[in-house]
């Protein structure tokens, strides 16, 4: 027995209360409930409108949430889409995966759909922007560093202290200047941080393709031979490709699959000498640009000491 | 040697020759400014004098050096035989003669070469003499200021005004036939400008000297994406915008879609309509095969104010038009 007059009764539905919607999207009680709902107190009403607001905040979250990863998604899309296949480099990996990363064109038409923003520059000397130059190994290099962040109304990110070195003796260093080092080192910087904070520095090709980019168009890295074989590819005559692979398979028959023997005895076969006496080496099958080539290379195979043809058929 | 190699050469000794005649190859480090360079950003000009290797001159830039010198010697040879024969006649004296600006502390603040100046019996004008694609559509003083290429060039004829104590000054710009001349009466406007000029030369002579810290980021973003400094010594902040919005309004939405269906058809329209009212002005009434043309003329106000006061009233908004591209680019 309490010392309360009321009666223990089942909570009211919300149905019985009757509540208006204020502008916030928050449930106020508009009217209180009828005297004859007995042995509710006001502790009662207060709980079921303070879970109505609850549900209700997290519907809108839930509204607020899917139109953000809609933004996100669509920012990026659109972006990729602003994009050209020059402005990517792709990258292949040992176990076949292709992705590509954004260069220096592409990262300023992708920065202006997250609006983002690259400054803090540094390190600065007397007012002006100044990498730091520091020695080890005999070499030079020269560090800068910025801070970056994207707009709040798309992803609200922000990344600190990117540092970016480059160091003497590296490709794409324009003439060597000190000027033309603070120029690469300054437009890195920028590159590097729109890379980081939209997440191309790898996106699967396939996500390139899904964008309307034609991939085979786009620059290539790593993993499609040196520089000097895709040159070699692009230039090669029709045909020379397919004889290209029949010689590869060929040597490595003769060496019983030894890729080390192989590479040696392609370098030694597919050599050659300019007219100034010096000899110039075929790193790979790529680097052949024409059928004359290929038949060089198979008449000195054939007449090759320990794998010629005369070796092969005393073995 | 082959016609190719020969052809090559050609262009090499060219090239060769021009360089080693403007022998411009790296402007050095100075504590002055340039009477040419006037710059709307202070830091910029701060590093041109400390940092002048961010500029450098191309092979184009010196080929325009040299047409621009052989411009000004050819119109300074015709000045001299025309003065003989003008009413009245006037000499031509001076010639890349080396000018000076000091400041009150005594500082070399301005350098510059003068053109040269008319002389008249009790008159006489300095004058600019200026080639290029950059002048070609410059007509009056305030083209000058309309392009980032030529406002540099009627502050470098003001500072020379302002510091020889002369009234007039003449551009001379060069033209398919005979050059355009552009008269400079120093008014109020033109003293303004070059007091402005003198300013900012001594506050950029200040920081040089270290008595001043360098200035602060030019707070318009595309001044400082058309400088030689940025990325090299000066690194201001770069914005790309307020990046994208999702905008949902099913009713925007459908206007968009319905804009982008009869697109093809509003162009035809406009071309049409425009095409139509060319031939057909000042028809009042014609049948026009299925369609009759009915046209009347109506009043059409213009007011023809001389420069000088248009100048007076003439505000520029940033924000003053809004152009705007809608592409469809799918789901």
């Amino acid at each position: 027995m309490t010392d309360q007059k009321t009666i223990q009764v089942p909570k009211p539905a919300v149905s019985q209360i009757e509540t208006r919607v204020v502008e916030n999207g928050e449930v106020a009680l508009a009217v209180a409930p009828s005297s004859d709902v007995a042995g509710v107190t006001p502790q009662d009403y207060r709980q079921e409108i303070a879970m109505i607001n609850q549900l209700e905040r997290l519907r809108l979250a839930s509204e607020v949430f899917s139109l953000r990863t809609e933004l996100i998604e669509k920012c990026r899309r659109d972006a990729i889409k602003s994009t050209d296949p020059e402005d990517w480099v792709l990258f292949r990996d040992r176990d076949g995966s292709v992705t590509g990363r954004l260069c220096a064109s592409g990262a300023d038409k992708v920065a202006v759909y997250y609006g983002i923003s690259v400054y803090n520059f540094r390190p600065i000397v007397g007012g002006v922007f100044s990498p730091l130059e520091e020695k080890a190994d005999g070499k030079t290099s020269f560090t800068g560093w910025c801070d970056a962040e994207t707009s709040p109304q798309v992803t609200g990110q922000r990344i600190e202290n990117v540092r970016l070195t480059r160091t003497e003796g590296e490709s794409f260093l324009g003439r060597g200047t000190f000027a033309d080092m603070k120029t690469i080192i300054h437009r890195s910087l920028i590159t590097k941080s729109i890379c980081i904070l939209t997440g191309m520095s790898r996106v699967p090709e396939s996500v390139l393709k899904d964008c309307g980019l034609n991939t085979d168009k786009c620059r290539k890295g790593s993993g499609f031979g040196t520089s000097s074989e895709r040159v070699a590819k692009s230039v090669a005559e029709e045909g020379v490709q397919e004889e290209a692979d029949k010689f590869r398979k060929e040597i490595l028959k003769r060496v019983s699959g030894d890729k080390a023997a192989g590479r040696d005895l392609f370098r030694e076969v597919s050599c050659w000498e300019d007219k100034d006496g010096k000899t110039h080496y075929r790193e790979s099958a790529d680097a052949f640009t024409a059928t004359w080539q290929i038949r060089n290379a198979q008449k000195k195979l054939a007449e090759h000491p320990v794998f010629g043809d005369a070796a092969q058929n005393e073995g | 040697m082959t016609y190719t190699t020969l052809s090559e050469r050609l262009k090499d000794a060219w090239e060769d020759c021009t360089a080693s005649e403007e022998k411009r190859a790296t402007p050095g480090k100075r504590e002055y400014v340039y009477a040419s360079q006037w710059r709307p950003c202070l830091r910029a000009m701060v590093l041109d004098m400390t940092h002048p290797e961010d500029s450098e001159y191309s092979h184009d830039t010196l080929e325009r050096f040299r047409a621009g010198k052989d411009f000004e010697r050819t119109v300074r040879a015709h000045l001299i035989r025309a003065g003989q024969h003008a009413q009245p006649c006037f000499d031509v004296e001076g010639g890349q003669e080396r000018f000076e600006i000091r400041d009150r502390k005594g500082r070399l603040t301005i350098v510059g070469k003068v053109d040269g100046k008319l002389v008249w019996p009790s008159w006489r004008a300095i004058f600019e003499v200026k080639g290029g694609e950059s002048v070609k559509n410059v007509d009056t003083i305030d083209d000058f200021n309309r392009s980032v290429w030529t406002r540099s060039m009627l502050r470098q004829l003001l500072i020379y005004m302002l510091a020889d104590n002369c009234e007039h000054g003449v551009m001379i710009l060069r033209r398919p036939g005979a050059p355009h001349f552009i008269h400079i009466i120093m008014g109020d406007y033109e003293l303004n400008m070059a007091e402005q000029f003198l300013s900012s030369a001594e506050k950029a002579v200040d920081v040089v000297m270290g008595e001043a810290d360098m200035p602060e980021f030019h707070d318009d973003p595309e001044e400082c994406r058309r400088c030689d400094h940025r990325g090299k010594s000066c690194a201001p902040p770069i914005e790309y915008g307020s990046g994208l919005q999702l905008i949902t309004d099913e009713n925007l939405i459908e206007l968009a879609r319905v804009r982008q269906e009869h697109e093809d058809a509003a162009k035809l329209f406009s071309n049409a309509d425009k095409a139509l009212k060319n031939a057909l002005r000042g028809v009042e009434l014609a049948h026009l095969g299925d369609f009759v043309v009915e046209g009347k003329w109506s009043p059409n106000t213009v007011y023809k104010i001389p420069d000088e006061i248009k100048r007076q009233y003439k505000s520029v908004d940033p924000q003053g038009r809004w152009l705007m591209r809608i592409t469809e680019v799918g789901k």
